[in-house]
């Protein structure tokens, strides 16, 4: 725990640095904006280049620091400024937006972690943060008779933007459970962090000679993985009820 | 069987150089080469010897694909495991990139805690798969 406080408090100091100089990327940013709508509503090649490496970096480094939003709308601009397809006004209101998500950071000069998690447990359990006023994850956690516990996540994306409320719902679960059956029915989009957070499961439960079996994937989820050849690592299974059978 | 210890990196933003610093060394442990980009990379990964290469995709000078290709010409880093970080998550682009030669991509945003787990499992599917 010690450790784990150790790391989290280094973590919370890199944000803080990063926040910090934000004030000189919003100034990188500016510059090259200015430069690239000067010339002719963004047609030179070699300005676009400029403007859309710079909010690739800011995109990738918001997002590596868990500032998901600023790293979206970044990414976001990015894309439009690269197609060279975008009217001005339509570049000109995104723009405005990002500096002002980039200013409201560099004001506030805060960096929040997220809450902590509630959960309870029981025969099934709906587990979810009941302190909070926002909509929370859901996981719905059923154990069987052969002792596999059926989890459920009730959400469309596992991502950087929930991953955490993720790990901190399902790691005490599978504490308790070392046979686990991951329902993914309803997920449609799962990003890096979220395929991380689904092979600490499967060490954490293979740690104690279980298993991390996934079923019901959806199509795009599933050519991510196999893209990614995370179908190697894991046991996936196209129904739960064949995912519980392969544990017999 | 071989242990996964050092890292060679390639990345172009020092924030993100920063938390990936963070992430291999301080929370994975691994023994860090970071360079500035591609070119930089490719100057230093022989001397090195690293066991896992992990590049940006889009760089200055060098980008992923191309230093990875360079990279792949030296004959000591020819089986050597490369990973490649990237924003894009279009499936063709993630497929080009594989069969460039890449190990395994890793898609931007990373979570700095959990990267070095996925190096891990990539360094022991090149140990599994490598005919050398």
């Amino acid at each position: 725990v010690a450790a784990d406080l150790e790391l989290e408090r280094r973590l919370t100091q890199l944000r803080a640095r990063f926040v910090v100089g934000l004030d000189g990327r919003r100034a990188e940013l500016r510059t090259a904006w200015s430069i690239c709508t000067a010339s002719r509503a963004c047609a030179d090649s070699q300005e676009r280049a400029t403007l859309s490496s710079a909010l690739h970096r800011l995109a990738g480094a918001a997002g590596a620091y868990s500032f998901n939003m600023l790293s979206k709308r970044a990414h976001a601009l990015e894309k439009l400024v690269r197609s060279n397809s975008c009217e001005l006004s339509t570049l000109n209101m995104e723009f405005t937006q990002l500096i002002e998500c980039l200013s409201a950071l560099i004001l506030s000069n805060k960096v929040t972690l997220p809450s902590h998690c509630y959960y309870r447990g029981g025969v099934q359990s709906r587990l979810r943060n009941p302190s909070s006023k926002e909509k929370n994850m859901e996981l719905i956690a059923t154990p069987d008779a052969s002792d596999v516990m059926l989890i459920r996540l009730n959400e469309a994306h596992l991502d950087a933007g929930n991953v955490k409320e993720f790990r901190e719902i399902i790691g005490p679960l599978l504490d308790q459970h070392a046979r686990v059956v991951f329902d993914m029915s309803q997920l449609r989009f799962v990003d890096s962090s979220g395929l991380g957070s689904l092979i600490s499961c499967l060490r954490q439960t293979q740690e104690r000679r279980g298993d991390f079996k996934l079923c019901a994937m959806s199509q795009p989820v599933c050519a991510l993985f196999e893209l990614m050849r995370m179908h190697r690592v894991f046991s996936i299974h196209e129904t739960c009820e064949e995912a519980k059978r392969a544990f017999s | 069987m071989k242990t996964l210890r050092k890292i060679l990196c390639a990345e172009d933003d020092a924030d993100i150089r920063a938390i990936l610093q963070f992430s291999l060394v301080t929370v994975g442990n691994y023994t860090l080469c970071m360079c500035r980009d591609g070119a930089d990379a490719l100057k230093r990964a022989t001397a090195f010897e690293p066991d896992l290469i992990l590049l940006d995709a889009m760089m200055p000078n060098l980008t992923g694909p191309e230093a990875m290709r360079a990279l792949r010409e030296i004959p000591k880093l020819h089986c050597t495991p490369i990973v490649l970080m990237s924003a894009r998550a279009l499936p063709n682009e993630i497929e080009e990139v594989l069969e460039y030669g890449a190990t395994g991509v890793i898609l931007k945003p990373f979570d700095p805690m959990i990267l070095p787990e996925y190096l891990k499992i990539y360094w022991g599917y090149a140990q599994r798969n490598c005919g050398c």
